[in-house]
């Protein structure tokens, strides 16, 4: 009995993990999509998202997972002790 | 080890670990009261605490292409004498490459994310309740950082202005009683290009609404949220 116990809670985890993978790629393509609000009054600006008129919904959990995966390996950047002291 | 204990240690790791991600939150991008380096510092975060969290909300449920980096506190100035505290905020802007953006000269490039974002979270600290009034808040900060452009897109190198400026003038630009360029010569301001400090860099101020207005496609904020 306990090892079915352990067994499924194994598999709980799993499928947890799993999903917060699948909504991150979501993310992802959510992201990888390039579009420009470069008219009106939004400037030259841009964020990634829809270009191909579908698009993917996200909720800001998914936003944070992903950036929880580190979006960037490494970036080239001062230490923020530079910037501003706690 | 048995199977049954490294299923055991699988399943506990596991669990931990989606619990983690399931809890991250408004509150992880405030930073810890131990984290301040000074009694007045740690006293301010104490005080403020639900106002702080209350802001790092407002920026993760209302403005997800914003992140807040290195927390949400009250900070000082680098390397200055005393304890003059600033309610500070530093944020990451996401942002795709843009032709146009990057063609502009670097001053124009950084009065434009001045403009876009510092702006709107010296408006958003300055109607904290309390801060005003209190003596202990010296002033407020506000850190913008976003890719440069052209940078390798594997190694991005990351620009930043951080600017540091008192209560009294910050209400005055607000309220339209100090000329921007006033305000903007009155403020310590420091431009970063990668890892290099550049300083101060002639930043023009203009109108716009792009934080007000802008709502992402697709984005489904939770339940319960309110922006305003």
């Amino acid at each position: 009995m306990r090892s079915k116990i352990v067994t499924a809670a194994a598999l709980i985890g799993v499928a947890f993990l799993a999903g917060a993978c699948a909504t991150s790629e979501q993310w992802g393509e959510w992201r990888g999509h390039t579009t420009h609000f470069a008219s009106g009054d939004h400037g030259m600006f841009s964020m990634r998202n829809n270009m191909s008129g579908t698009n993917p919904r996200v909720t800001r959990l998914d936003i944070e997972n992903t950036r929880t995966q580190n979006w960037w390996g490494k970036t080239i950047s001062v230490e923020p002790g530079q910037v501003i002291q706690n | 080890m048995s199977r049954r204990s490294v299923a055991t240690a699988l399943a506990v790791v596991l669990v931990a670990g989606a619990v983690a991600l399931a809890n991250a939150g408004p509150a992880d991008y405030v930073m810890a009261v131990d984290k301040h380096t000074s009694a007045k510092g740690r006293a301010l975060a104490v005080k403020y605490q639900p106002q702080l969290l209350q802001f790092s909300e407002y920026v993760y449920h209302c403005l997800p292409y914003l992140e807040i980096k290195n927390g949400l506190g009250f900070k000082k100035v680098p390397k200055e004498q005393g304890d003059n505290r600033y309610a500070a905020v530093w944020i990451r802007a996401e942002q795709a490459s843009d032709p146009t953006f990057a063609a502009l000269p670097v001053d124009r490039q950084v009065s434009a994310m001045f403009s876009r974002y510092a702006i709107p979270m010296l408006r958003r600290l300055a109607a904290v309740p309390g801060f005003a009034s209190d003596p202990d808040v010296h002033g407020f900060s506000v850190a913008v950082e976003w890719v440069k452009p052209g940078s390798d897109p594997n190694v991005p190198t990351m620009e930043i202005l951080a600017m540091f400026a008192d209560q009294a003038s910050t209400r005055a630009f607000l309220g339209k009683t100090l000329p921007a360029k006033e305000y903007m010569e009155k403020m310590r301001l420091t431009f970063f290009d990668g890892d290099k400090e550049v300083g101060r860099l002639p930043i023009e101020v203009w109108e716009d609404n792009f934080v007000a207005t802008y709502k992402v496609p697709g984005y489904e904020m939770e339940k319960g949220k309110v922006c305003s």
